[in-house]
């Protein structure tokens, strides 16, 4: 849910919100415009809020003016130009530590000395880090991301001649060429050149100045008198610290000094900058890279486009009213992790800051520079493709990690051994989540509890929207409608159901509220450059920020969690991070001031997109302690940053009910995914709008094979719970969650792998055929894990989808039919409304619970069916992950089964792929379906004790479908069952 | 005649001890035992399949339609039946044989799943049997009520028709003596008429002599004052001193004037004056010492407008109801102020004398004709209202016994807000949509959103 609120005389809400943007303040074409286009900025909500204070004022309407960023950094830096670089690198200066090198760099125009720091760290990775060698004060590092100081190589100087010097980067035979003058490093794998820094000389950093009296009469219009004051304060510092030492107030290239760059304003909103122009900046050459993928989260395809002339992909996370499809505009989260894939290699950029971030993408051929040159003689070819890649944020420092692959599995883990890896989800999380603005009451709970059981449709989670609070007050429940929360989901808990309630970081001023009050008291809030508490407009009207990043705070948030402060909570209670841009109705852009005041000093500027991953982890820390560290949470988040996989899950926020969206959840999941959030779906048949009978259908289809499952609904759409479309399409949406149901031990154990490897659940084809350069701009089909490719009918009256099956040699089983398709092709597959393409890998073994019942709770011990895929040469492999489903014993107390199920040589073995682990379960093999074998003579099973029992089996011979009937062993023992 | 639910209560008796159990394997209902006979393979009820019997309940679904999983989880369109013994049976999904959940009172479809289920089908089927005692026991009284309701509808229907028919009769009569009376009437009317022009006509000719009379002592009084010299004459000197008596508009009387008015012969004496002259000159005349003759009819002066005070009062409190009104109505309330009621003409016709007694009779006995019409009309109207009444209910169908018949006329609220509650009940009874409040929406309110939408974002 999510829109906005101005709460205004009716009369004046359209036009003085809506006039603004659109009287064009800031002509001709830019990154301004990004968001401000799309004005149409009215939706009506109903009880949008009471006791707001105040009288004589209806409430409903709402207009969302989206103002155009402040930008002045971006255009700064969009005005270098790509050529000869003003830095240097100092040679000389080098400082060879045990780990890491350091040297110097100047910028040969303003004098001011940067400090370059090198690291090769295990894994191929190379770090590379750029900061002010003396700051004016110190600069903001991101914190909380990395979950560790990654391990080291030792690093070594295999060369130096005049102007540069080469460095080796660990046992991987990396090399690091870095140039003098100007400043570049190339860094070269063998005799081939993988990545170049600064090849464009786009390197900019603006280093912490005083301010000075030039800079005053440059301030754009200033409406407010307290700039003045402002400046006279700054100045007089200046005064005072005139005596340091301050080479750059010097330099000639700063006697221009662009507007902005102190202050800036828009409309209503003024982003002061007490710390000036504080901007980075620096560009990637990827030579031989054609393809680059990533940097999360956009509403476009799932390969990045070139940003030449157009805007740039912006990462600022926001909350988007009616995001717009295909555009780079910045949405409600980020991940500044891009990767690049050629047939040959895949090769990551992990750009770890969290300030307001741009990226440039263009393409271009290798060669156009001497060392090009030399490159393409060196490796004999002609013009070789080459993406440029150039970040720019607005503070901070360059902290930047290429992540050199060089298989797509290889970064995926990189990443991962950085940031983390995707928290195992309980099990009843990847089932089915029914959500909706809003279920009213207790009695609407019930019947639509109801309405699942007498349409036997599965369901693990029934979800309360903001209205569920008393007056947008979180943490507590409205008297009226939910007077027991704690009897409702002990019926829910009766019936193994949970519930999710949404907690969102915006707290309602109001001393009558415990919460408020013991933030304010504790001085927990997010400051104003002033000092005072920020506040801004959100659902509750006036409401203030619990400042996430503030350790003390996050603790305190967690506690919240507890069962007696969260009253009428229970174990059976999961949480819904929403909000959490943070979204301020009244800020900027739906945001927080950029000059609010975190711990530590630190401007909100510095750690915007940081935000929203604080608050999740204190809330899924929250859910961990209540259960005294027992229990794994479960927390969906809008808003998220690199390593937010860690917390739970998040989704691609407020759609809405178009086949066009359909279409973009799939790119925009498999672009969370390459990004480390595996755990991501798409609000199913689309928030805003009421979607058709056959758009939800589809959009069911759909969902069911996307790792985050649920369907929710903005206040003002029609109810859509599934059985109000009529018996023949309730049918078809039991048959897509009943589909996904008996697939969760699939879906389970590739989370269990997502967890341990960092591999995506949900992967594009490229990661699992990376040569295969046909796959490489496909986003429109997936794989879940290695075994299933899904290409969902996203057409509306679609009669047929062209699937590619990808893998030279290889064959495709249909999951329907069994059919069996011969790879590579493009295959035409005709689909009726109850089609969803999935094809299952020859080769794999998928394991299945086809008793499906009303959740997964319910599921817990049932027997497994194993679906073996044959691959042309009779064999295939799989696997398979079972736990208690919901606590923290796989990892604390190794009680977990990891299976491994083997089939080669007529003979199918079940043992176990992890020693380490057991667990005891009295699930059972009900049955083994073998796709693509003749028919035996015989079946044996052979049971760990060394006896021997025939085992019935069907024999399909149209379809090469052996049934084995009722092997019956037990799903932790080692047996081999063998084909006669 | 007993409701049809109490028939069902001996069912509901929970199986008294002794009676035979079938055995039939788990899941199957007793009507559908005979297909499951351990002795033989079991067919498929759907016949798709035969399969030894030791499958059955095997917990592997063998047969496209579950047949042959009744007591299992194992097949995905399987039904499970509970008997359920005290309670009413039931069939479940399959699904939820042993899912952890109790569904079955008699805890059967738990049997191996852990979970610890009750079996609460006695407590149920107590509950039942009480709730269908109660039924029972509302539906009797109901009948009870409707019987009484049906005889009430009949005994009503016929005093009703009595009443019709009295008031029939009534009508009759009524219709008759408005006939004769409208006779009497029109017969009282013509004399009173005739009488009363009589008294009319008199009336005027004694107010025309009187005139007469008026006007002939205002001409001797001219005359004497016109005959200056007081000879018994009136001369052309003497009128030629009256320059008022002009008639060529010169100011002056001339000999000529004063000749043409005499005429011939002139001088006049009393009786000629009065009869010839004082007609012309009556109207110029003015009586000695009123030369200048008053302005026929005084401006009311404007200051002497005591009501405009009030007025505008009014219009302030009129204003303050209506602020929106414009200038309009002010301007429309100055409207000249009434006459001075001492300026009114001064020959106004003295009032008529009161009718001779004989007149007044005639009136009298005419009017009391009339009353006794207008009622005897009055009454006719009602009887027929009461006819047109009675013949509308009794025509109304008020089901089949008419038992429906004591809610005519009756008005009933219908509450349909549940949050709101205690929504005012002044809405009007017939249409409780119309005044009801509707539920509002967030009923706060906001402040000047200007207020807090703004200060945080404003700069100190």
């Amino acid at each position: 849910m999510c829109v906005r609120v101005c709460v205004s005389p009716q009369a004046e809400a359209g036009g003085a919100a809506v006039g603004g943007p659109l009287s064009g303040d800031r002509p001709g074409r830019g990154p301004e415009q990004l968001q401000d286009v799309r004005t149409k900025r009215f939706l009506q909500v109903g009880g949008v809020s009471h006791g707001l204070g105040g009288a004589g004022l209806r409430v409903c309407f709402v207009c969302v003016p989206t103002p155009p960023p402040f930008l002045a950094f971006h255009r700064r830096q969009r005005g270098l130009q790509p050529g000869h670089s003003p830095y240097w690198a100092l040679l000389e200066s080098l400082q060879l530590g045990p780990d890491a090198a350091r040297l110097q760099l100047i910028n040969e125009v303003t004098k001011v000395p940067l400090l370059l720091e090198l690291w090769g760290l295990q894994g191929n990775v190379t770090r590379i880090r750029i900061k002010e060698l003396n700051p004016l004060r110190p600069r903001f590092e991101v914190p909380d991301v990395l979950v560790a100081e990654p391990p080291v190589e030792r690093l070594a100087v295999t060369g130096r001649d005049e102007g540069s010097l080469e460095l080796s980067l660990g046992p991987a035979g990396h090399r690091l060429l870095v140039t003098e003058k100007p400043f570049r490093m190339d860094l070269l794998q063998g005799r081939e050149l993988l990545c170049s820094v600064n090849a464009r000389g786009l390197l900019f950093f603006e280093h912490l100045r005083q301010r000075r009296d030039s800079d005053t009469p440059r301030e754009p219009t200033a409406e407010e008198g307290g700039a003045a004051e402002g400046q006279e304060e700054t100045t007089g510092r200046t005064e005072d610290a005139g005596n340091q030492s301050e080479k750059p107030t010097e330099a000639p290239a700063e006697a221009v000094e662009e507007p902005g760059s102190w202050e800036e304003t828009f409309k209503t909103h003024t982003d002061t900058k007490p710390n000036g122009p504080t901007s980075v900046g620096l560009d990637f050459s990827l030579p031989g890279f054609e393809h680059v993928y990533g940097i999360p989260e956009h509403a476009d395809s799932l390969r990045l486009r070139t940003t030449e002339g157009g805007d740039p992909y912006r990462l600022y996370n926001l909350d988007v009213f009616q995001y717009e499809l295909y555009n780079p505009m910045a949405l409600y989260g980020s991940v500044p992790l891009l990767l690049a894939h050629s047939t040959r290699r895949t090769l990551g950029i992990f750009w770890l800051n969290a300030a307001e971030t741009w990226v440039d993408i263009s393409s271009n051929t290798a060669g156009k520079t001497l060392f090009g040159k030399l490159l393409d003689y060196m490796q004999g070819g002609g013009e070789t493709p080459q993406t440029d890649v150039r970040w720019m944020s607005e503070s901070g420092i360059v902290d930047v990690f290429l992540l050199l692959g060089p298989t797509p599995a290889a970064v995926a883990g990189q990443y991962a051994a950085l940031t983390g890896t995707q928290a195992l989800p309980p099990l009843f999380a990847l089932g089915y989540h029914q959500s909706r603005w809003n279920y009213n009451d207790e009695e609407d709970v019930a019947a639509v509890e109801r309405g699942f059981e007498e349409h036997a449709l599965p369901c693990d989670v029934l979800w309360l929207d903001i209205e569920h609070a008393d007056g947008k007050r979180y943490f507590t429940w409205d008297p009226s409608k939910f007077p027991r929360p704690r009897d409702m989901l002990e019926r829910l808990a009766a019936k193994k159901r949970k519930m999710v309630s949404i907690v969102d970081p915006h707290i309602k001023v109001d001393s009558g509220y415990r919460v408020h009050n013991e933030l304010r008291s504790r001085g927990f809030y997010v400051k104003t450059k002033d000092g005072s508490d920020y506040e801004g407009w959100c659902w509750p009207g006036s409401a203030a920020y619990p400042d996430f990043t503030n350790p003390e705070m996050r603790a305190w948030w967690a506690s919240m969690f507890a069962y007696d402060q969260y009253e009428g909570s229970t174990e059976n209670l999961f949480t819904w991070n929403d909000m959490n841009e943070p979204s301020v109705f009244s800020g900027p852009e739906v945001t927080m001031h950029k000059d609010a005041v975190h711990h530590g000093g630190w401007e909100h500027r510095d750690l915007h997109n940081l935000y929203g991953l604080y608050v999740q982890m204190a809330t899924a820390e929250g859910q961990i302690q209540r259960s005294g560290g027992q229990h794994r949470p479960f927390v969906l988040s809008r808003a998220f940053f690199a390593g937010s996989q860690r917390y739970g899950a998040v989704w691609t926020g407020d759609n809405a009910a178009e086949w066009e969206h359909l279409k973009i959840s799939i790119p925009m999941c498999l672009s969370f995914g390459l990004a480390g959030l595996s755990f991501c779906g798409s609000d199913v048949g689309g928030f805003f709008k009421n979607p058709e009978a056959e758009l939800l259908v589809r959009w069911y289809q759909a969902g069911a094979f996307q790792p985050f499952f649920r369907a929710h609904a903005h206040l003002d759409t029609a109810r859509r719970e599934p059985w109000l479309f009529g018996d023949e399409n309730v049918a078809l949406i039991r048959a897509a969650i009943r589909q996904r149901y008996a697939l969760l031990p699939f879906w389970y154990t590739a989370f269990y792998r997502s967890h341990r490897h960092g591999l995506p659940v949900m992967r594009p084809l490229w990661m699992e055929y990376p040569e295969d350069a046909t796959t490489f701009a496909i986003d429109d089909q997936y794989m879940i894990d290695r075994a299933l490719l899904v290409h969902p009918v996203t057409e509306q009256g679609a009669r047929g989808v062209q699937v590619y099956l990808p893998g030279k040699g290889e064959v495709w089983y249909d999951v329907t039919s069994h059919q069996k398709h011969h790879a590579p092709q493009t295959l035409y597959v005709p689909v009726t409304m109850s089609s969803v393409p999935v094809f299952q890998r020859g080769g794999t073994v998928v394991p299945r619970q086809e008793r499906v019942r009303r959740s997964t709770e319910c599921m817990r011990g049932d027997p497994f069916t194993l679906y073996v895929a044959l691959s042309p040469q009779g064999t295939a492999e799989g696997d398979l992950f079972l736990d208690d489903g919901q606590s923290f014993d796989y990892e604390t107390k190794a009680r977990y089964l990891h299976r491994q199920f083997t089939f080669a040589g007529n003979t199918l073995t079940a043992s176990s792929a992890d020693p380490r682990g057991s667990f005891d379960t009295p699930a059972w093999l009900e049955r083994v379906v073998i796709l693509g074998t003749g028919k035996p003579a015989a079946v044996i099973l052979h049971p760990a004790d060394g006896s021997e029992t025939r085992l019935d089996f069907h024999h399909e011979a149209e379809t090469s479908v052996l049934t084995l009937r009722k092997p019956g062993v037990r799903i932790g023992d080692d047996w081999a069952i063998v084909l006669r | 005649m007993l409701p049809p639910l109490l028939l069902l209560l001996p069912v509901l008796v929970p199986v008294l001890p002794g009676t035979v159990e079938v055995t039939r394997p788990r899941g199957v209902s007793l009507s559908n035992h005979h297909f499951y006979e351990a002795s033989k393979p079991f067919t498929c009820l759907d016949g798709s399949a035969t399969i030894a019997f030791a499958w059955v309940n095997d917990d592997y679904c063998d047969c496209r339609d579950g047949s042959d999983e009744p007591g299992t989880a194992a097949c995905p369109n399987g039904r499970f039946h509970c008997t359920n013994a005290g309670y009413r049976p039931q069939n479940i999904p399959s699904a939820h044989v042993n899912d952890g959940v109790c569904d079955c009172c008699d805890a059967t479809d738990e049997y191996d799943s852990g979970a610890t289920c009750e079996n609460t089908c006695k407590e149920l089927g107590r509950r039942e049997r009480e709730a269908l005692q109660r039924r029972a026991e509302v539906a009797r009284e109901g009948f009870r009520i409707k019987q009484q309701l049906v005889q009430e509808a009949a005994a009503g229907r016929l005093e009703k028709q009595g009443r019709l028919g009295g008031l029939q009769e009534t009508r009759r009569g009524l219709e008759q003596r408005v006939g004769t009376l409208r006779a009497a009437k029109e017969a009282a009317e013509g004399p009173e008429r005739a009488a009363k022009e009589e008294h009319q006509r008199r009336w005027e000719e004694q107010r025309a002599a009187a005139a007469a009379a008026q006007e002939a002592a205002r001409a001797d009084e001219a005359f004497a004052e016109l005959d200056a010299d007081t000879d018994g004459w009136v001369t052309a000197a003497e009128l030629r001193a009256r320059p008022e008596l002009d008639t060529d508009g010169d100011g002056a009387v001339s000999e000529e004037e004063a000749q043409a008015l005499l005429g011939d012969p002139a001088p006049v004496d009393a009786a000629a004056f009065r009869d010839r002259l004082w007609a012309t000159i009556k109207h110029r005349y003015r009586p000695q010492g009123q030369a200048e003759p008053p302005p026929p009819h005084p401006e009311p002066p404007l200051e002497e407008t005591p009501p405009e005070e009030e007025e505008e009062e009014e219009e302030e409190a009129e204003e303050e109801e209506e602020e929106d009104d414009g200038e309009g109505p002010e301007e429309e309330l100055k409207v000249p102020p009434p006459q001075h009621p001492e300026e009114k003409g001064p020959e106004e016709p003295p009032p008529a004398p009161p009718f001779d007694a004989a007149t007044q009779a005639l009136i009298d006995a005419a009017q009391q004709a009339r009353e006794e019409l207008e009622e005897a009309e009055r009454a006719l109207k009602e009887a027929e209202e009461s006819i047109r009444a009675l013949e509308q209910e009794l025509a109304f169908d008020f089901g089949p016994q008419g038992e429906f018949s004591y809610l005519y006329n009756q008005c009933y609220e219908l509450g349909t807000s549940t949050s709101t509650a205690s929504a005012p009940s002044n809405a009007s009874p017939r249409n409780p949509n119309t005044a009801a409040p509707r539920p509002t929406w967030g009923k706060g309110t906001l402040g000047d959103p200007r207020g807090p939408w703004r200060w945080p974002l404003s700069l100190p």
